[in-house]
């Protein structure tokens, strides 16, 4: 049965929460787990080979500190069979870096966040653009692992368990705006002050 | 002596192609330029085409030499704005917390000057460069801010009108940016919107890090 799509300001749900990703030691687990102690920020990515994505991952690793003092449990979902997981963890510099990584090879979360998917969105001319850029910026590509034409996205999700962030990137290369989601953050934490000044 | 240009002109793309500093690359390509304007305007077999393109090279590289001298330059800041930016704006290029600092203004307030009134629908945000201010409501000090700290990105963030009044405790000196103005800058320049945002991120943690404490006092680690 389709799950609907999160919508920003609401809860996020049930249906999403229940369903399930693996961790990089094969381990099962909610997607209520991740949400479950703090605010979580899920930054999804495309397969593990993606150019782009690395970029991606090392500018949110750029931004690691300032999520953390803000209380925000930064989470990476690929859509890679698992047994590619633990190299590309590596690969990235993830290993003991904060940034948990898990993955969803059945694509569930992916369309239950209505993330986009598409030939052209991964060797069209924009994505053509997207992959030289990053490769301009000195990433490199890797082989593929994981769906092809699936597109990235990412879900911030504050411990009230609403949504306050959803994005879905229409191309490979279309970056996650980071600074938007710490400043959905932000928004979230000033209810928390004494005052509001 | 005029067909050698020929020759020198190639031998200065071929130095340009050589270096790594953009600059240096700039000026050779502008004296190879020179040389071939020079071998194609009074050299054996005189062309308009290449002359022309090669005014527009040169002119192309004199455009970008200019505006790579004026990025080069050392920036110079106040005294005021050298203190905060090592205080609070230290994660931030020198030559944006020029920008940053220039887009706002600093007032000296006194003591007992009410910099923030309660109920005010604040379109202002407020860093405090000497000073102490006390954030209060209902006759109650909720918090003390010292150097530092900003006032008044909690409604930069989300808006909303302020719950408290900030005072001068004594001769306080701040900076202080009109809202709108400072998010069309920060619009504009994605490197100081993401610095400002993490300077945001960091006062607002450790206020409601403080805001357990009876009367917070809330300023930065250094102090």
């Amino acid at each position: 049965m389709p799950v609907s799509s999160p919508v920003v300001g609401e809860p996020l749900g049930s249906a999403i929460e229940s369903l399930e990703v693996v961790d990089a030691d094969g381990h099962v687990r909610s997607l209520s787990t991740v949400f479950a102690r703090s605010d979580a920020l899920v930054l999804c990515v495309r397969q593990l080979g993606c150019v782009a994505c690395s970029e991606q991952v090392a500018l949110l690793r750029a931004r690691l500190d300032e999520l953390v003092r803000l209380d925000v449990a930064p989470w990476i979902l690929a859509c890679a069979p698992v047994v590619d997981l633990a190299p590309w963890i590596t690969r990235q510099g993830l290993d003991d870096s904060g940034i948990r990584v898990c993955t969803d090879p059945t694509l569930a979360v992916h369309r239950a966040l209505g993330l986009h998917r598409g030939f052209w969105r991964a060797w069209g001319l924009r994505a053509a653009i997207g992959f030289a850029s990053a490769f301009s910026h000195g990433f490199l590509p890797g082989r593929f692992r994981g769906d092809v034409s699936q597109q990235a996205g990412a879900l911030l999700v504050t411990r009230d368990g609403m949504v306050r962030a959803l994005v879905r990137s229409e191309h490979l290369g279309d970056h996650v705006p980071l600074v938007a989601l710490i400043e959905a953050t932000l928004r979230a934490r000033v209810s928390e002050a004494d005052f509001h000044v | 002596m005029l067909h050698s240009l020929i020759h020198l002109g190639n031998v200065l793309v071929l130095a340009s192609f050589l270096v790594r500093d953009i600059l240096w690359l700039r000026l050779l390509s502008i004296l190879a330029g020179l040389s071939f304007v020079g071998f194609f305007t009074f050299g054996p077999s005189p062309a308009r085409e290449p002359v022309a393109w090669n005014v527009v090279f040169i002119a192309l590289n004199v455009v970008q030499i200019a505006m790579l001298l004026r990025e080069r330059r050392p920036v110079v800041l106040t005294d005021d704005e050298e203190k905060l930016h090592r205080a609070v704006f230290r994660g931030l290029a020198r030559r944006a917390c020029r920008r940053l600092f220039r887009a706002g203004r600093w007032l000296t307030l006194d003591a007992g000057d009410v910099l923030v009134a309660q109920g005010e629908a604040l379109a202002r945000l407020v860093v405090l460069a000497s000073g102490t201010l006390r954030v209060e409501a209902e006759g109650r000090t909720l918090a003390e801010l010292h150097e530092g700290r900003l006032v008044g990105e909690m409604c930069f963030v989300s808006g909303g009108v302020t719950s408290a009044r900030v005072v001068a405790n004594e001769p306080t000196r701040v900076l202080e940016w009109d809202s709108a103005k400072l998010r069309e800058l920060l619009d504009r320049d994605p490197a100081l919107r993401e610095g400002f945002t993490a300077v945001i991120g960091r006062d607002l943690v450790h206020k409601l890090r403080s805001s357990s404490q009876p009367t917070s006092r809330t300023s930065l680690p250094h102090e």
